[in-house]
């Protein structure tokens, strides 16, 4: 499969003050489609600020990040919003649902956003339920559900417009270790499945075993890119630990 | 180290707009309770300079009941009585005054040079006062000779029984100008000449006493009927002005309780303001508290943000209010076509305006404070703030519902007494802060029909704002409240204002049902009547119908008659009791009688009743035919008992006529014709006006005076609106995140803002219909409030306003949301993944 994702040369400064704060350095990589990719590295490494130039929320200050074929600097601020329509999905460690809607609502809102209501959408929302074993509480009002059956909702809302990325920001800080073993379960076969290609930030090797290829920044450079194959061949988190012991990129 | 004064100082500047918000909406409620003072003490002190000339420094005033006055001999008997110092007799006529430039009707006032000054206190502006009982020359009031172009020493015609007379111009007084309230001037004369020259021989109208002692008045009062052979009326000095500031009282009131609405509104600003800061700051409070903050000093900590604000409002609002008294002094004037009183300076109303504004603000941070003081240490590690548990909720719900039964149940029983006037004004007060505080109840129900356009407009975004304006649902009530408030106000202030004068047009038609009226200020004889009915375009059959006005006494009553011809006033009046065919036709056949409904009620009278009527020497006994709602407007203020004009003539010898009701034939040019009629009537000292410019004239007092109440009301929607302001900027800083995650998934800029519009919007329009409704009762009511015997207001509901409304209540909310729309979409979607 060929590449979904590339970052060129990413880099963004800050200016704070009188200086400028260097939050990402000179970053390349490529995604192919289909893949699972976690993202490590300390706090203060540049996590969030590669999270945000790829899933199109904000633009490197030098480089490019080509999604779909799509250069996402080459666009203006309206058609990058409407860029993130059909391409990126997000879930996010609090959930952000919207607590006026209910769970149905909570799914559908990136159609609402779009207009779109077709037979076809309707049957989308109904089948990506189903698949996250939502399709008894349809009505309720998102409050009333446990933690992990509110993350479950917010992927099935990002799943929805079959984006060309999914990206995770910390998916299970928030959740215990059953909920969020069952949650990473979910989204490795939806992977795995239905070729969803998905990249998850987090500080967890627990999270990182269930990606097929781990990438490491510190000091917003990118100083390592593990390969760890498929899920299958890796059910403990001892290999990756290893490697990044081995590599000085353990113990932050 | 930092105050509790410090960290609350802070806590405001934090949120500056809010703060500010806030600050404002108690400038203007501070203004309008401050301006409603000031207008009210200028209004009173020229009533209390108009009471002073009317009543001087007499101690008791008596007023001759009919027509007839006393005889002259009563002045030196009542001088006679103990204890009385001195007696100024005065004989009052209406007449009529030309120069060259100028005429009209005068209120003719015959007085003893000696000794009314003893009992009036005169200042001579220009010219000299009289200086003898004899002297052919008049005292005009300085404002309004200057308004007329007189000047002392000029001369001036009055219609006297020989004819028009030139009188001198001795003096101008400087005393207020009535004529601005009742359009006539007054004209001082000595009471010698009065008397000579108007046909009021061995005829005094009034006699102002001074007592050597005010303790005697008691004994001299009971003396007074062995003095005075004919009727009289005693007026006490004191309870005369007492009478003259209760007839405003409602006006001052009316005033007074829009004010209340105003500051209220601006209270309820101030509570959503700390209220929501408390709810933002929950955890820092909880840090707080941790840390060793008693309740108590939390509680300190809210109220002193709440002094804050109050005494910036307060003071602002203080001034801003001065200012708002002269317009509102200026609209008073022209609204009663009068001069603006003089603006007094009243440390008194300001003082009393900045405790009111203080205490208001005080009152509305008191709940915040007790909420925030409530807060438990452990918000600060993130526990969640206990809420009202959903039975008591319910159950203050139930509560309110019920006393909201109770006091619509009060509102509709028919008023019987002032006193439940009085508690009924009280009541609506009572209503309005019960609608405001279940409108939170109201709003889950409201809201999915009033935000049924938005989601058919705006799809998706209509949803998320009908949802979002049902979550939060006190802060929505609250906000809502403020729209229903001043919206509802407008209705019943527009609604009102029609049925006033919707009521006072039907009074002018019943009475004068003509095209023209010619009014005389004295009796004319019939045959005048025939240089009006010649004139081209009067209408050939009935055109010119003369209407007599007579006192006459039954049972010991003073009672004015006016005598119509009832072919001509067939369609005319208003029965209540009786049918209108067969009492023309008795009055037709002989001695029939309409009575006005007060009068009727009062005495107990019904159809068929036989009354012994009294004129002069004669009487005669005239049948009840009919009971009727308006009448001619009569001194007594039962509204004059209509009588056969062919029974006055043959019974009581009347055969003259103070009104004329002219008809202008089909094909008449009814400009020309009003034109002809002015100038006859000029000739003979009358003046024609037509029934449409009457009635034109009725709705225009009415339309003034409400008008300026809705100036008033309007500041409220202003209020409104910073209302709205106030909520939306919290409701978007508590969902940053919420707005985030929608623009990282998609949504644009223009969406979010629309999100915010829809949401405004529907507050707003919540407001319009719920004020609609509310407006539509008080209409009712006041309606009910303000009817009596000769005025008969029925309710009406104006469509237009309440389409008015709808558009005042969305547009200003959706102006109002502009600045937080645009907050909102200048949120960046990058916060959706904040992770505190």
């Amino acid at each position: 499969m060929g590449a979904i994702l590339e970052a060129e040369r990413l880099a963004r400064h800050f200016e704070v003050g009188d200086g400028t704060v260097l939050a990402l350095d000179d970053v390349s990589f490529s995604i192919e489609q289909g893949s699972f990719i976690a993202v490590m590295g300390p706090s203060g490494s540049g996590k969030s600020t590669l999270l945000h130039m790829l899933g199109g929320l904000d633009r490197p200050t030098t480089g490019r990040v080509v999604l779909s074929g799509t250069d996402l600097s080459a666009l203006s601020e309206r058609d990058l919003t409407l860029f993130r329509r059909k391409a990126t999905g997000f879930v996010f460690q609090f959930f952000n649902l919207l607590p006026t809607l209910n769970v149905y609502e909570n799914v559908a809102v990136p159609f609402m956003i779009s207009g779109r209501k077709s037979k076809a959408d309707m049957e989308r929302i109904d089948d990506l339920l189903m698949l996250f074993g939502l399709e008894d509480k349809t009505r309720r009002p998102v409050s009333q559900l446990s933690a992990g059956e509110q993350q479950r909702v917010a992927i099935a809302r990002a799943f929805l417009t079959e984006p060309a990325i999914v990206i995770g920001d910390e998916p299970t800080g928030n959740l215990d270790s059953a909920s969020g073993r069952e949650l990473l379960q979910l989204l490795w076969e939806s992977c795995d499945n239905y070729g969803q290609t998905i990249l998850v930030v987090t500080h967890d090797p627990g999270v990182a075993i269930f990606a097929d290829r781990v990438l490491v920044l510190q000091d917003g450079a990118l100083v390592d890119d593990y390969e760890m194959g498929r899920r299958e061949q890796h059910f403990d988190a001892r290999p990756l630990l290893d490697h990044l012991q081995e590599q000085g990129l353990w113990g932050y | 180290m930092p105050s509790l004064i410090d960290l609350a100082i802070r806590n405001l500047t934090h949120h500056r707009i809010r703060s500010l918000l806030a600050v404002l909406a108690v400038v203007l409620g501070t203004a309008v309770v401050s301006a409603t003072f000031t207008t009210n003490a200028a209004i009173e002190s020229s009533l209390q300079r108009s009471g002073a000339s009317l009543v001087g420094n007499a101690d008791l005033v008596v007023e001759a009941v009919d027509q007839r006055g006393f005889p002259e001999r009563a002045v030196a008997a009542t001088r006679a009585i103990p204890g009385v110092a001195s007696v100024a007799p005065q004989v009052t006529k209406r007449t009529y005054f030309r120069t060259q430039d100028q005429r009209g009707f005068v209120e003719l006032v015959g007085i003893d040079p000696q000794l009314d000054p003893q009992v009036h206190p005169y200042t001579v502006t220009a010219g000299d006062f009289l200086t003898s009982p004899q002297q052919h020359a008049v005292l005009l009031v300085k404002d309004w000779a200057d308004r007329m172009g007189i000047r002392a020493g000029d001369r001036v015609e009055l219609l006297t029984t020989d004819g028009f007379q030139n009188f001198d111009v001795a003096g101008l007084l400087d005393e207020p100008d009535q004529s601005e309230r009742t359009s006539t001037g007054v004209v001082r004369l000595p009471l010698a000449v009065a008397q000579a020259t108007f046909g009021l021989q061995d005829h005094v109208d009034r006699l102002s006493i001074k007592l050597t002692n005010p303790a005697q008045m008691q004994a001299v009062e009971d003396r007074l009927p062995d003095a005075i052979p004919t009727r009289f009326l005693v007026k006490e000095t004191p309870r005369q002005l007492k009478d003259l500031e209760d007839s405003i009282r409602d006006f001052q009131g009316a005033l007074l309780f829009f004010g209340a609405i105003a500051l209220v509104a601006g209270a309820f600003l101030v509570f959503n303001e700390l209220s929501l800061t408390v709810v933002e700051q929950g955890r820092q409070i909880g840090l707080l508290r941790a840390t060793g903050a008693t309740a108590g000093t939390i509680l300190q900590m809210t109220m002193i943000q709440g002094a804050a604000l109050g005494v910036v409002g307060s003071v602002l609002g203080v001034v801003v209010g001065e200012g708002l008294a002269r317009v509102l002094v200026l609209l008073v004037g022209a609204s009663q076509g009068t001069q603006p009183p003089p603006v007094p300076f009243s440390p008194l109303g300001i003082g009393l305006s900045l405790i009111v504004g203080l205490v208001i603000t005080l009152g509305a941070s008191l709940v915040p404070a007790v909420e925030a003081s409530s807060i438990s240490p452990l918000m600060a590690l993130g526990a969640n703030r206990p809420t009202l548990s959903e039975r008591t909720q319910r159950l203050r719900t139930l509560v309110a519902l019920v006393v909201t039964a109770l006091v619509v149940a009060f509102l509709l029983r028919p008023v019987e007494t002032e006193g439940m006037r009085a508690l009924k004004l009280v009541s609506l007060l009572v209503l309005f802060l019960l609608v405001i505080y279940l409108s939170q109840v109201l709003v889950p129900f409201l809201a999915p029909i009033v935000a049924l356009p938005f989601r058919w407009l705006f799809r998706s975004t209509g949803l998320l704002a009908e949802r979002n304006v049902r979550r939060e649902r006190a802060r929505t009530g609250v906000t809502v409240a403020g729209f229903v408030i001043s919206l509802s106000l407008i209705i019943a202030l527009w609604n009102s204002s029609t049925s006033f004068t919707r009521a006072g047009e039907a009074w002018a038609r019943a009475i004068f049902p003509a095209d023209f009226v010619v009014v005389s200020a004295v009796d004319q004889p019939l045959t005048l009547t025939q240089e009006f009915s010649s004139l081209p375009g009067v209408d050939p059959l009935s055109g010119v119908s003369p209407i007599s006005v007579f006192p006459v006494v039954w049972e010991g009553y003073s009672l004015t008659a006016a005598a119509v011809d009832p072919s001509v006033y067939f369609q005319a009046f208003e029965f209540v009791k009786g049918e209108r065919p067969e009492a023309f036709r008795a009055m037709q056949r002989g001695n029939g009688v309409l009575v006005p409904e007060l009068f009727a009620r009062e005495q107990q009278l019904e159809i068929d009743d036989n009354l012994l009527f009294k004129y002069g020497n004669r009487e005669t006994v005239f049948t009840v035919v009919g009971v009727i709602s308006h009448s001619l407007p009569s001194a007594d203020g039962f509204g004059t008992i209509v009588v056969p004009r062919a029974s006055a003539e043959s019974e009581f010898g009347v055969r003259d006529f103070r009104f004329l009701a002219v008809r202008a034939a089909p094909d008449a040019d009814l400009r020309q014709l009003g034109s002809h009629l002015g100038e006859t009537a000029e000739l003979f000292g009358m003046e024609s006006q037509s029934v449409t410019s009457l009635r034109e004239s009725v709705a225009r007092g009415v339309g003034g005076l409400f008008s300026l109440l809705v100036g008033l009301v309007v500041i409220g929607v202003v209020v409104g609106s910073l209302s709205v302001v106030n909520t939306m900027v919290m409701n978007i800083a508590q969902r940053i995140r919420e707005i985030a995650t929608l623009r990282a998934q998609g949504m644009t800029t223009g969406q979010v803002q629309q999100l915010a519009v829809a949401e405004a919007t529907t507050m707003g329009l919540l407001g319009a219909i719920v004020g609609i409704l509310l407006g539509a009762f008080v209409t009712w009511v006041l309606v009910g409030l303000n009817r009596t015997a000769d005025f008969d207001p029925v309710f009406t509901f104006s469509p237009q306003a309440a389409l008015v409304v709808l558009l005042l209540g969305g547009l200003s909310a959706a102006l109002a949301a502009f600045y937080p729309a645009t907050l909102a979409a200048r949120i960046n979607p990058i916060e959706a993944l904040r992770h505190e």
